[in-house]
């Protein structure tokens, strides 16, 4: 059976989720392998399934722009999303992707890349679900199982309003919400600033279908939606719209937040609070290592060592060193600690790890 | 616990498992049965980071979900492996879905299920060696990668 092609062109922001949505759901043996290509009419912030939209943007921000805010049934965290980049949808048979997510996202993101090369910016796969130009992200993705259906998702980049983005989102530590714009710069890129030059999206359309044709080795046929799919989508345009769905997601408070500006650079605040201090620690991590850091507190007796050169010993540390360095800090006769103990320390640092592996 | 290892991954004999969608199911009763992830399932999805149960009281059909699982940028279903009534879910798993990656057939059991018709399901599930045989099929006609064997999971010698 032939690979259905859904050009779904401009739609509105609901539905630009709720068609892969949509077609999940009612997926059955008779349904075929299906491609989705959209644009969104209007920006929106979109989440992953299991995040609390209250704690990952900032609403009252989001409600004074006009930006719907609206939560996926795929994995991964909140993006910006709006009509310069171009969806791709796929809603597979289980048994026509590959069946570990990594190799699945791998395949996925082949013609993209192939087809970015086509008009001559220079992307490549980077493990496990982006693509970078320059070790900046130039697509987004994600996947998750709906129905009886496997969807993966992706977007081509041609813009990016970086600036609407760093205000929706909640960013953790004072240090980085001034930096979390220009380390989305700095960090993601679009078409637009790779090759200085707008590409008709019908061209782009037609090199991604006949780069898919090439890789999955099927014929990729125009094709409509089914009633019954069109009324689930239809369903779901309310469904999904509500806030008894965007908010059914709570998580209890932490102090505690992380958040990825892509898959090697990450920022965080970790507050931790014993009898003895309070202790902040501002961090960024570049692949998986400690890039800068700022560590503040409230300590009932101040430490005897300088703080700054906890700081310095604690840089450049990858998670899995953590441990170590902090050891090694205190087992200097110089960084006696009578104010709080080095079992704090430990214990705020640690956390850095534990809320990097928490999140995706 | 009588078990065999396919490509690195965990069977446990003494288990019936839906091998279509990768869950297990322990019985306990005549109608009460504990369900979960296979070794092989969790491998697959990689570290787990979030699992939501739907609530005890939850009527589900054959193939619905149970709960819904996140690992890295992928979100899916745990399809129920029989028709039947939630009665028990294990809360361990909403603060560490991990559990499910480290101990996919004890502590990271999903949820218990009465069942509404346990004799018939069970006949269209596969255990002890015929479910070694299937699972021995499923990876190699997927093309599975081997199992790994991850920090502080439960160990079967």
């Amino acid at each position: 059976m032939a690979i259905r092609l859904i050009d779904a062109g401009v739609v509105p922001s609901i539905r630009s989720q709720t068609l892969y949505h949509g077609l999940g759901y009612t997926f059955s043996n008779e349904t075929p392998n299906t491609i989705v290509l959209a644009v969104p009419k209007n920006p929106y912030m979109c989440i992953g399934f299991f995040q609390d939209a209250e704690q990952e943007l900032d609403i009252t921000y989001c409600k004074k722009n006009n930006l719907p805010i609206i939560r996926r049934e795929t994995g991964g965290g909140a993006v910006y999303l709006d009509q310069n980049q171009l969806f791709v949808q796929w809603i597979f048979k289980p048994e026509d992707l590959p069946a570990k997510i990594d190799d699945r996202f791998k395949l996925f993101v082949k013609p993209i890349v192939d087809t970015y090369k086509h008009f001559g910016v220079n992307a490549y796969y980077y493990p496990i679900n982006d693509v970078h130009v320059d070790g900046k992200k130039i697509v987004g993705t994600g996947a998750g199982g709906i129905g009886e259906a496997e969807i993966v998702t992706g977007n081509f980049i041609f813009d990016f309003d970086y600036e609407i983005m760093a205000n929706a989102i909640n960013v953790p530590g004072r240090k980085f919400q001034k930096g979390f714009k220009e380390g989305l710069r700095n960090y993601m890129t679009t078409v637009r600033y790779e090759i200085h030059e707008n590409i008709n999206i019908d061209i782009i359309k037609h090199i991604y279908v006949s780069k898919c044709e090439k890789l999955l080795e099927e014929r990729i046929e125009k094709g409509k939606l089914k009633r019954h799919e069109l009324k689930k989508i239809e369903e779901l345009d309310e469904r999904m719209l509500t806030d008894k769905w965007l908010y059914q997601i709570k998580k209890p408070y932490s102090p505690d937040r992380m958040v990825k500006i892509h898959a090697r650079v990450w920022v965080g605040e970790i507050n931790h609070t014993s009898e003895e201090a309070d202790i902040k620690i501002e961090v960024k991590l570049l692949d998986g290592r400690i890039e800068e850091l700022e560590l503040t507190g409230n300590f009932k007796e101040e430490p005897e060592f300088d703080l700054e050169s906890l700081s310095t010993t604690m840089k450049g540390a990858e998670l899995k060193e953590i441990e170590k360095r902090v050891e090694g800090f205190f087992e200097n006769s110089d960084n006696t600690c009578t104010g709080i103990s080095q079992k704090e320390w430990m214990k705020a640092f640690l956390k850095i790890k534990e809320l990097r592996m928490s999140i995706s | 616990m009588a078990h065999e290892k396919v490509n690195g991954c965990v069977i446990l004999k003494n288990l019936h498992y839906n091998v279509e969608n990768n869950t297990w199911v322990r019985v306990i009763d005549d109608s009460t049965v504990v369900i979960g992830m296979t070794d092989i399932a969790q491998n697959l999805a990689g570290p787990l980071l979030h699992a939501k149960t739907k609530k005890v009281g939850t009527v589900r059909k054959q193939g619905k979900p149970i709960a819904t699982v996140e690992s890295g940028k992928y979100v899916g279903p745990v399809k129920a492996p029989v028709a039947g009534e939630i009665t028990k879910i294990n809360d361990a798993l909403s603060g560490d879905a991990g559990m499910i990656n480290r101990s996919p057939y004890n502590s990271g059991w999903i949820v218990e299920m009465k069942a509404d018709n346990l004799a018939d399901e069970l006949s269209n599930m596969v255990s002890g060696d015929d479910a070694v045989a299937a699972y021995k099929e499923k990876i190699e006609r997927d093309n599975i990668q081997a199992c790994e064997q991850i920090e502080g999971a439960d160990t079967y010698d």
